[in-house]
């Protein structure tokens, strides 16, 4: 029974070995240790290693550094954009493109530059060409001079209205004056003898304009990637504001 | 801290780099013998060195009052730790381990008999320093190498009073037992025998 009371009371000693060495324990807890070491030759041999490792330690030379660890500001980076703005980093620069891309086909959608024809085909009993892109239609060949121009006629579909052949000036004259003249010809419409009709295109409906079908998937990913890249320009700010950027040596 | 201490950290919060790179200059041998006693070898201890100034550059902002060595070390305490967990997973390791530092030029005060002596033993010393603990390796590198008080430990190592006592009292015991396996390789008056 003495002896593990004993135990305890080592174990309870040994654990302040450390601040008793260090100088950083209390009178009451001094005065305990040196009462311990003076009765108990293994607490008092456990001690005076402890300080010997101590002393080793404190033999232990501080080693000299054999380069300066200062930091330097990076020098501002060749760009590999040709047309770099000074100041301004790959991020904006990027930023800055996709933002002026987007707007270049925002434009050419509002304006129609970039819309295409599209026609429906004549013949509805052909499903497979309800819709016709029509680009580069050729220029019809243009009767010889002398011959009468040989209007379309439809032989299917419904009977054309013979419009009797109205009698028109070549030219403002005296008695019909230039507005008169151009309202004749506006009356006058496709029966004009000069219209060429080219066939298969009598009953098409007139051509719509439509934006190219790859458009709007354009638009679309030009708008998430100026969203962010502007994001990451944000972030990129608020975390290096003020900072200059380092060099690695 | 000083109060030139305490301007030099403002003017770097400022975003002045020169003032910071005094703080280095002050700080620069401690924080290197901290990573190298806790990496155990050179070329790792100035690479750990170089970015733990660089993560404190980065992270000047935080610091809001208190001590600025304090702060510092705990960064690259922090650092040391993450960078041996990484140096396990890659299983890296040097001759430079064995033999962490030398310092090539005797001081005028030796002669060269106590430099190879002192080479040596802290050789040795170092060597068995890394067969310990982390956590322990790191305690003692702080009160017994670098000189810290109790309490800077414990804000340094984010724990108790209570836990860094005990950690050096072991650190300390395991370190013993190591030495003294090695017995013939210390002076005489530290072969103790029971």
């Amino acid at each position: 029974m003495f002896r593990r009371r004993r135990k305890s009371e080592c174990h309870r000693i040994r654990e302040i070995f450390a601040p008793y060495l260090d100088d950083r324990v209390t009178s009451v807890e001094r005065d305990a240790v040196r009462y311990h070491i003076e009765i108990c030759d293994d607490c008092q041999w456990e001690l005076r290693s402890l300080a010997a490792t101590v002393q080793l330690l404190s033999r232990v030379p501080v080693v000299a550094v054999s380069r300066s660890f200062t930091l330097a500001e990076a020098p501002p980076r060749q760009d590999w954009f040709p047309f770099a703005v000074p100041g301004m980093t790959r991020l904006r620069m990027a930023t800055a493109a996709a933002v002026l891309v987007l707007a270049i086909l925002l434009a050419g959608d509002f304006s129609g530059l970039l819309h295409t024809d599209v026609i429906v085909a004549a013949d509805p009993a052909d499903p497979g060409q309800q819709e016709q892109v029509v680009r580069d239609v050729e220029e019809p060949e243009l009767p010889a001079e002398g011959e009468m121009p040989v209007l379309a006629v439809d032989d299917h579909r419904y009977e054309k209205p013979v419009a009797e052949e109205p009698v028109y000036p070549d030219y403002p004259s005296d008695q019909v004056g230039i507005t008169q003249w151009v309202d004749q010809e506006e009356e006058i419409g496709n029966d004009f003898p000069g219209f060429v009709d080219i066939p298969g295109m009598v009953d098409a409906i007139p051509p719509t304009r439509k934006p190219y079908p790859w458009l709007l998937p354009f638009q679309i990913a030009f708008a998430v990637l100026v969203l962010v890249l502007g994001g990451a320009n944000l972030l990129v700010r608020q975390r290096k504001r003020g900072l200059p950027q380092l060099k690695r040596s | 801290m000083t109060s030139y201490e305490e301007e030099l950290i403002q003017q770097s919060k400022d975003g002045d780099l020169d003032s910071f790179n005094q703080l280095v200059e002050r700080y620069e041998k401690q924080v290197y013998n901290l990573a190298l006693r806790m990496l155990g070898n050179r070329q790792d201890a100035e690479d750990a060195t170089q970015e733990i100034f660089i993560l404190a550059w980065k992270s000047i902002r935080s610091f809001r009052g208190g001590t600025f060595r304090t702060w510092l070390f705990r960064t690259a305490a922090n650092f040391c730790t993450d960078e041996l967990r990484r140096k396990r997973i890659r299983q890296v390791d040097s001759l430079d381990a064995m033999f962490p530092e030398h310092n090539p030029l005797p001081s005028p005060t030796e002669s060269p008999e106590d430099h190879l002596l002192r080479e040596e033993l802290s050789g040795l010393i170092s060597q068995h320093l890394l067969c310990l603990a982390e956590e322990q390796r790191l305690v003692i590198t702080l009160a017994d190498l670098q000189g810290f008080s109790y309490e800077e430990i414990a804000l340094i190592t984010n724990s108790s009073i209570g836990t860094v006592r005990s950690r050096l009292n072991r650190g300390r015991a395991n370190l013993r037992d190591l030495l003294l396996k090695n017995r013939e390789l210390l002076p005489s008056e530290f072969r103790l025998y029971k």
